[in-house]
């Protein structure tokens, strides 16, 4: 009984103490973490099932059903919860799909957008001098373009399609992790451990792989998450700029671009995949965020 | 100090060369202009007579010294597009870029710092949860989806504001709105924790301790301690609002230097959008060499690092 | 004189009980001030005309002439010997009349004797023998002389009013094409001030004379009062370039301008239902199709007349028209719309009509790979209505009959540059596919997309080219059109491209204009625009 009145805070609080969930260790994500755990786990497998989960194909249209609302308002199908867009296509199959492009993107972006960064950070931060003059200038020069400009640049330049959307996503997103990476690198080489190892007679390589790179790695992570996020945003941000994904494939970013010009008699095509974005980036800050606490109490990082 | 200072500038027109290459490069893998400026009528001696008049039919190094000469004299060269000179373009673009990102900037920090301040002030409480709310969803959002929300909201179910275009006051408010929107929220993300760091060190803790007010202790001690990453932080903004203006211009119609690089790129305009992007880089290393200058001034314990 | 741009205060477009009384307030102020536009009238006064366009001209300069949206300029300012009227008629222009040899190789013209230059110098034929000269002079580089210039030999000066055009061909466009591409421009004005200053204060002889303009701000014009026929009813013309829609849109609601041009067919059913504004819908001689590669395709079914026959009868021209044009353009049987030479109703094939079963019976037959799908080159949207969406559901027809389709997206300049390339892609299969005529002549046109190594032309063979390179080798306009009649039967057949339609420019504009645009063309010619004050 009295569980009606208790704030969804509290009940959480005191469910998670009968069942407790076998976070790693320290790891404390809340409620809010929980959830967004969670909602990022549901992100993650719609876009391995993707068009199975999906009730129509995304890209069939029916010309007899165009632009119904949402089920619950009148004139609304429950055969298309979400109503149909501008060519009678299922929006609710379109979102789905949808999730699969942008997780596809956003991951494959921030891995190796992660790697390529991560291996110019070390370089300049532990070999110094030349190497890391003209990588920290390059670096520079990427940082200082404002990144959806150069996205622009490099689309046209390349074409659309989602193979040149990753190319340009990690062309653009690379620059933070070695900056990253090479403030860490630099404060790290300068600790014991590093300069015993140096003196031990340790090949190079193996100090960087075994003793630098490993303390790096949290805040590497942390990026990663944060970054997934960011690349969501700017895919469909290109998308919306009619630069990034092209049909057939579906984008939230293209529906919002393409449901546009209806505005003003049908709200849902841009309002829908709208929800869709904020809701799975504010997923993923919150999990990088909650990564960052638990990796770094402090709140160095 | 006079030498950090000059390193610091070398460092700086360093990054802007190797702009210039990446800027100049990415320019010509666009494509060739001749089939948008020529008509389809024109005969295989005027499109070639066309690349030869805009030097496009020489090699690529030549061409990249040429563009390094003029633009270090100010000269980027004529529009394929207008015929009229590529930097009179972009410096009638820039004036509208720059007073939009300059009213974001200051809705930011009108809503970004109080709303800080007063969250790190009660820790924990209703405020501070709104704060990381507001904070998480301003960075979880991207702009052009809150410049649509807005239109909807203020300019067609309640018809305000005008929804797009430029000219006068009003049309200021819904792109001022979208981009302050999102400068707002991570402005108030720091200042909360740089609040929350001042409010836990020993001073603060000592005028506490000699009675002062707790109000008068945020303003007048903390606030001031905690101002100087937030400037610091202020000055990258600025950069990220000329970016993310972009966006914002395309969905407000705002004739400023993002739509005039999106045209530039689409219409293969390569005077105009090397001088528009290289332009826009400028500022934002201009902005961010003023501001190290400035922490260093105010500063002197960051100058070795 | 005045400031284009005071600023207005911002109305509320859409709040319905405010728009009740204002109407209230405005039928009675208008009771109340009816005597006034007589007055004004009485007076010689006319309004002022503000316009948003969407695209701006590029050139001032006759001689340098590139493409649809310097006629927003040219159509104004500008003109040839011959025009045509509202309904897109031949009539004599700058000429009062023009008689043709026998052999179809002198044009005998006679010019109108109150025909002026915006500075007052009568039109003579001095002028029109300069024009000729300057239009074909290597100095000037006018890229488009290839079309009717360059088939001039002389210009023979026979009186001040009276010339004779010798022709190295018989060319029947030689009328209908000096509309667009022979601008006349003054000898004297342009031997005063040279070419420079020409291409920047431009003299002409067109209804408005040339006030202002500002690249991506404006374009400022004023009524021309001593045309020789077509003087216009307003006074001046303002032409705002507002590239995107939604702005000219709005600013058309508040009544910062008068009419808005460039409206596309997704907005103009939101536009009909407002009270305070109207649209008017113009048919164009824009042809829109989704082109085959039939020559340089990798694929080599397509060189089958009967699969791209079957292409044709695959797709659903009435649903789409009706859903992703929402109505607004004209159908074509063969490529080209109604009112182009020898292009009307009942003397042509009708569209293909949509017959999904027929198609795939058609394909099989002839053996069609069903398993290698279809690449197809789609136009991201804002330079044709609906290129984007058009694509998207031309491919879901298509794997209605079992044919796969990739497609990929291009911006106008990429697409361009494939669309035009000097080496066709073979990895293209379908494309999306636009091009204009700018009068009823289709010989440029259709020479360019379907003469073997035409600059858009992906299509080869022998017969048609034949056809093609004789064009325009009549004297007698019927037999022409008869032969005309004949080569768009070739091509429905022969079916070198997805046919789909003629496509209708729509203006926007206040209840207070009074408007029927010229016919098919995209760009507003104003004359004929009145407005009540």
């Amino acid at each position: 009984m009295s569980n009606l009145t208790l704030s969804g805070r509290e009940r959480w609080h005191r469910m998670s103490r009968r069942v407790r969930f076998p976070w790693p260790q320290g790891f404390r994500p809340g409620f809010g973490g929980s959830l967004a755990l969670l909602f990022c786990a549901v992100m993650i497998l719609a876009a391995v099932a993707g068009p199975a989960l999906a009730p129509f194909d995304a890209n069939e249209s029916d010309f007899a059903a165009i632009m119904l609302p949402p089920a619950w308002l009148t004139d609304g199908l429950w055969e298309h919860p979400l109503g149909t867009d501008q060519l009678g296509r299922d929006v609710l199959s379109r979102l789905i799909v949808g999730t699969q492009i942008a997780m596809i993107v956003a991951i494959a972006t921030s891995v190796v957008a992660g790697v390529i960064g991560v291996t110019l950070g070390l370089i300049a931060g532990y070999l110094g001098g030349w190497a890391d003059a003209v990588i920290s200038r390059i670096v520079d020069a990427f940082l200082a373009l404002p990144f959806i400009l150069m996205a622009l640049a490099f689309i046209s330049a390349l074409g659309t399609g989602v193979g040149n959307i990753l190319l340009v996503l990690i062309m653009t997103n690379w620059a933070p992790y070695a900056r990253l990476v090479r403030s860490e690198v630099v404060s790290i080489k300068r600790r014991d451990f590093v300069v015993l190892a140096q003196m031990a007679g340790v090949s190079r390589t193996r100090i960087i792989l075994r003793h630098i790179l490993p303390n790096a790695a949290n805040s590497i992570l942390v990026l990663a998450v944060l970054d997934v996020g960011r690349a969501v945003i700017l895919e469909s941000s290109l998308s919306f700029l009619g630069l990034g994904i092209q049909p057939p494939d579906v984008s939230w970013g293209l529906m919002l671009a393409d449901g546009r010009a209806y505005i003003s008699i049908a709200w849902w095509l841009t309002v829908l995949p709208g929800i869709a974005i904020v809701a799975t980036v504010l997923s993923f800050n919150a999990v990088g965020e909650k990564l960052r606490v638990w990796f770094d109490p402090r709140g160095n990082l | 100090m006079l030498l950090f200072m000059l390193k610091r500038l070398g460092q700086t027109l360093l990054t802007l060369l190797v702009l210039t290459f990446i800027i100049f490069t990415l320019a010509r893998m666009t494509g060739d202009p001749t089939p948008l400026v020529m008509p389809s009528e024109a005969t295989d001696e005027d499109r070639q007579f066309f690349r030869e008049q805009y030097g496009l039919d020489r090699n690529l190094a030549a061409q990249y010294v040429i563009f390094l000469n003029n633009a270090a004299h100010g000269d980027f060269g004529v529009s394929f597009r207008f015929r009229t000179p590529a930097f009179d373009i972009v410096r009638e673009a820039v004036g509208p870029t720059l007073s939009l990102a300059g009213s974001a900037m200051l809705l930011a920090i009108l809503i970004g710092v109080p709303l800080g301040c007063a969250a790190a002030v009660r820790r924990g409480g209703r405020l501070d949860q709104f704060t990381s709310l507001f904070a998480s969803l301003g960075q979880a959002t991207p702009t052009f989806w809150v410049g649509l929300m807005l239109i909807v909201l203020l300019a067609i179910d309640f018809p305000i504001f005008p929804s797009s275009g430029y000219g006068t006051l009003a049309h200021y408010a819904l792109p001022t709105l979208t981009l302050g929107f999102y400068a707002s929220s991570s402005i108030a993300r720091l200042t909360r924790a740089n609040m929350v760091e001042t409010l836990k060190s020993d001073f603060v803790y000592m005028e506490r301790v000699l009675g002062l007010s707790g109000w008068s202790i945020v303003l007048k001690h903390a606030l001031r301690n905690a101002s100087l990453p937030i400037v610091t932080y202020l000055g990258l903004q600025f950069g990220l609002l000329l970016g993310g203006a972009v966006v914002t211009e395309r969905v407000f119609a705002w004739p400023g230097i993002g739509q005039t690089i999106v045209d530039a790129i689409l219409y293969r305009d390569y005077p105009v959008a090397q001088a528009a992007i290289l332009t826009t880089a400028i500022l934002f290393l201009t902005v961010n060499l003023a501001v190290d200058l400035i922490v260093m001034a105010l500063d002197p314990r960051m100058r070795d690092a | 004189m005045t400031e284009p741009h005071t600023p207005k205060p911002f109305r509320r477009p859409f709040r319905r009980p405010f728009r009740r009384r204002t109407l209230g307030l405005m039928v009675a102020a208008s009771c109340a001030l009816s005597v006034l536009p007589n007055l004004a009238l009485a007076q010689g006064r006319k309004p002022p005309l503000t316009m948003a366009i969407g695209i701006e001209p590029l050139t001032l300069d006759a001689g340098r002439v590139s493409g649809g949206a310097d006629y927003m300029f040219f159509g104004n300012v500008f003109e040839g010997i011959y025009s045509h009227d509202i309904d897109g008629k031949l009539v004599p222009g700058l000429a009062e009349k023009a008689t043709v040899s026998a052999d179809g190789l002198t044009y005998d013209v006679t010019l109108r004797a109150n025909a002026k230059f915006h500075n007052g110098d009568p039109v003579t034929a001095e002028d029109i023998r300069f024009s000729w000269e300057r239009g074909v002079d290597p100095k000037i580089r006018n890229p488009r002389a290839n079309v009717i210039l360059n088939n001039i030999t002389d210009v023979e000066i026979v009186d001040p009013l009276h010339v004779k055009i010798k022709l190295k061909k018989p060319d029947a466009s030689f009328l209908d094409n000096s509309d667009q591409y022979w601008y006349i421009v003054p000898k004297t004005y342009i031997a005063q001030v040279g070419d420079e200053e020409f291409a920047r204060k431009p003299v002409g002889t067109g209804p408005f004379k040339f006030v202002e303009f500002k690249v991506r701000s404006h374009l400022k014009l004023e009524g021309f009062e001593q045309h020789w026929g077509r003087v216009p009813a307003v006074s001046e013309v303002t032409m705002k370039i507002v590239p995107e829609e939604q702005t000219r849109l709005a600013q058309l609601q508040t009544g910062e301008v008068d009419i808005a041009a460039g409206i596309t067919p997704v907005i103009a059913p939101t536009l009909k239902r407002l009270a305070s504004v109207k649209i008017a819908s113009v048919p164009t001689f824009e042809n829109i199709a989704i082109g085959i590669n039939a020559a340089y395709s990798s694929n080599p079914d397509l060189k089958k007349p009967e699969v791209r026959q079957a292409l044709n009868l695959a797709v659903d021209r009435e649903a789409l028209l009706k859903t992703v044009m929402l109505g607004y353009a004209t159908l074509s049987g063969p490529p080209c719309a109604q009112g182009v030479e020898g292009c009307t109703k009942g003397n042509v094939p009708g569209p293909y009509a949509y017959d999904p079963k027929k198609a795939r019976e058609m394909l099989k037959a002839a053996n069609f790979d069903f398993s290698k799908p279809l690449r197809y080159v789609a136009l991201a949207p804002g330079r044709a209505p609906q290129s984007k969406e058009i694509g998207e559901a031309v491919a879901g027809m298509l794997s209605k009959v079992g044919i796969k389709s990739e497609m990929s997206v291009l911006d106008y300049g990429a697409w361009l540059a494939m669309y035009g390339a000097k080496v066709k892609d073979p990895n293209v299969d379908l494309f999306f596919s636009t091009l204009t005529d700018y009068n009823p002549d289709p010989s440029g046109r259709i020479t360019r997309l379907f003469r073997t190594g035409g600059v858009f032309s992906w299509f080869n063979d022998p017969a048609i080219d034949e056809k093609l390179d004789r064009i325009n080798n009549f004297v007698s306009v019927d037999e022409r059109r008869a032969f005309l009649n004949g080569l768009w039967t070739d091509l429905h057949t022969q079916a070198p491209q997805i046919i789909l339609w003629s496509t209708t420019t729509i203006y926007g504009m206040s209840k207070k204009i009074d408007w029927e645009p010229s016919h098919n063309v995209s760009w507003p010619l104003l004359w004929n625009v009145k407005k009540t004050v």
